[in-house]
């Protein structure tokens, strides 16, 4: 390598670790965000899923009417909603609040599909077999078919949380200084220097979404022993 | 005397007469531990079992048997309270299964609470097994032992291993059952179902699911089980060589209906219908 092009790659790292402070901050609230969202989301998911599945018709009519329409509804409008339009109807919550109602209601929609559709994927006759045994209708539940459907949700959890990371993104409409909006700020100081800050901006997003992908196959390994 | 002890006396005398009744009506086996009476069940617009009355005793080995489609499997699933029959009164222990009387006396559908509490004298061991896939051999039969009747683990443990050396697996506490041969498998559900101490167990074809080589050892299992004498079975079967050696009673249904019931002699020896001898004839020819 030329001593010039050396030059160069320390010039680089040198402007690399000057952005690292500011990329860092907004990973955190990145993280932050994903993290609360994802909590929202998960009880939602669990909560909408098994709702579908109640033998009472009310409770199924309003997981469903909740999951149909909170998985249709775009992200950034509902985001806005929640942002700019429930403060007038009264309820002024802070950016961060806002943006894990909006990203946890949106993403807890698409959870529910997945554990309905993981719970109904149990042979039925787990269920029958627990019911012979004198289960409690509780019992069944926890004992013998959510660790059977669980191992069943954890792949396209998994997912759906790596594309919940990715959607925090959509609060830099909001203003909030995530990771993304952090790198348009440096993009606006340094210019030039746009494909390198983008470059990294889809690195650390891509990291980010290893730190999910890699404990759920673990998890996804450790549940699925008996198979 | 006053009027309070003649209506007492006069309650006294009518359960007597009632008693006595009973005692007609059931014959000197006494009370049937479980009673089908006038059942019918119907899936849609078809009606799959057209009007039953059966009756088993404490203890009684029990087989069913009959051609595919004749409501043998529905029989017994209305028995574990799977499938809930269109009409008439299935009961146990003199209990009716599927109602239940309020604080009123008036009847009224049963509900879970009810369901569960007459659960507790019946069990069923499935044609396709049914073990749960994600708890070791252990943990299936020490579940409901621990979750139902409040067991510690270690009781639960010890009576699942006594049940389990039964069936001749101890060997195999802690595999999953994906580890397990058919016949294995089927003979940890019979565990699972035994262990709770059931009066009646639904044994629905147990060893039509497994390869010829296996079936034995299961039967043998039922075979030995049997013997102890105390535990009802109702054996839904194809295999007429078992039933005729472990039944008290043989039942033949077709069509929703019993079509003709005796002892294993009675029903393999002497056939008094043209349906049974055109079954065994059939079962026969795919013998030879
Ligand atoms: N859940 C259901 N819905 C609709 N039809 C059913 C249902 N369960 C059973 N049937 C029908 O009821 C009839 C009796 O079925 P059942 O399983 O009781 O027969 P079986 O005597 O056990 O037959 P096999 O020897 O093949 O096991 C069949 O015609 C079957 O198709
Ligand atoms: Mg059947």
């Amino acid at each position: 390598m030329s001593p010039h092009s050396s030059c160069a790659d320390n010039n680089m790292m040198s402007t690399i670790s000057q952005w690292l402070p500011y990329l860092a901050q907004g990973a955190l609230v990145t993280v932050k965000i994903t993290l609360l969202s994802g909590v929202v989301a998960m009880l939602l998911a669990l909560i909408s899923g098994l709702g579908r599945l109640s033998a009472l018709k009310p409770i199924r009519w309003l997981a469903g009417g909740y999951i149909e329409l909170f998985r249709a509804a775009s992200l950034l409008v509902l985001l806005f909603w929640v942002y700019f339009a429930l403060p007038i109807a009264g309820l002024d919550l802070s950016k961060t609040w806002s943006a894990v109602l909006a990203i946890g209601l949106n993403i807890g929609a698409y959870g529910g599909e997945i554990v309905r559709s993981a719970i109904q994927a149990i042979p039925k006759g787990q269920y029958e077999a627990s019911v012979a045994l004198n289960l409690s209708p509780l019992a069944r539940m926890r004992s013998v078919i959510l660790p059977q459907a669980i191992a069943r949700m954890l792949p396209p959890m998994g997912n759906l949380w790596i594309e919940m990371l990715k959607s925090t993104s959509l609060v830099y409409f909001i203003t909030m200084a995530d990771l993304t909006y952090e790198a348009m700020i440096l993009r606006n100081n340094y210019y030039t220097d746009t494909p390198l800050i983008f470059g990294l901006l889809l690195l650390i997003y891509y990291v980010m979404a290893s730190c999910i992908a890699v404990p759920v196959k673990w998890l996804e390994r450790k549940l699925t022993a008996w198979r | 005397m006053t009027q309070l002890a003649q209506d007492n006396e006069g309650i006294l005398e009518s359960q007597a007469v009632w008693r006595q009744g009973e005692e007609c009506l059931y014959g000197e086996k006494g009370k049937p531990l479980v009673e089908y009476r006038g059942v019918t069940k119907s899936f849609g617009d078809l009606e799959v079992i057209k009007g039953i009355d059966l009756q088993m005793h404490a203890g009684e080995k029990l087989a069913f048997i009959g051609p595919s489609g004749s409501g043998k499997t529905t029989l017994g699933r209305m028995l574990m309270t799977l499938e809930r029959p269109t009409s008439g009164s299935l009961s146990i222990d003199g209990v009716p299964l599927w109602q239940m009387q309020d604080k009123k006396g008036r009847w009224k559908p049963a509900n879970e609470a009810h369901l569960r509490a007459m659960r507790e004298k019946v069990g069923m061991v499935f044609q396709h097994f049914n073990l749960f896939p994600h708890l070791t051999v252990e943990r299936n039969v020490t579940l409901a032992l621990t979750s139902v009747l409040g067991l510690t683990r270690e009781d639960a443990g010890a009576r699942a291993e006594s049940m389990l050396e039964k069936v001749g697996l101890l060997d195999k506490l802690s595999s999953y059952p994906s580890q397990l041969s058919g016949g294995q498998k089927q003979r940890v559900a019979i565990a699972r179902a035994l262990v709770m101490r059931p009066k009646v167990v639904v044994f629905d074809e147990v060893t039509s699911a497994l390869d010829p080589e296996l079936v034995g050892e299961v039967l043998a299992v039922i075979k030995e089980i049997a013997k102890e004498g105390e535990t009802a079975m109702m054996l839904i079967t194809h295999e007429m060589d078992f039933a005729r050696e472990v039944a008290d009673r043989v039942i033949f249904g077709a069509e929703g209906l019993i079509v003709e019931e005796g002892t294993p002699e009675d029903i393999f020896e002497r056939p008094q219908s043209e349906r049974l001898r055109t079954f065994l004839n059939r079962l026969q020819e795919v013998r030879d």
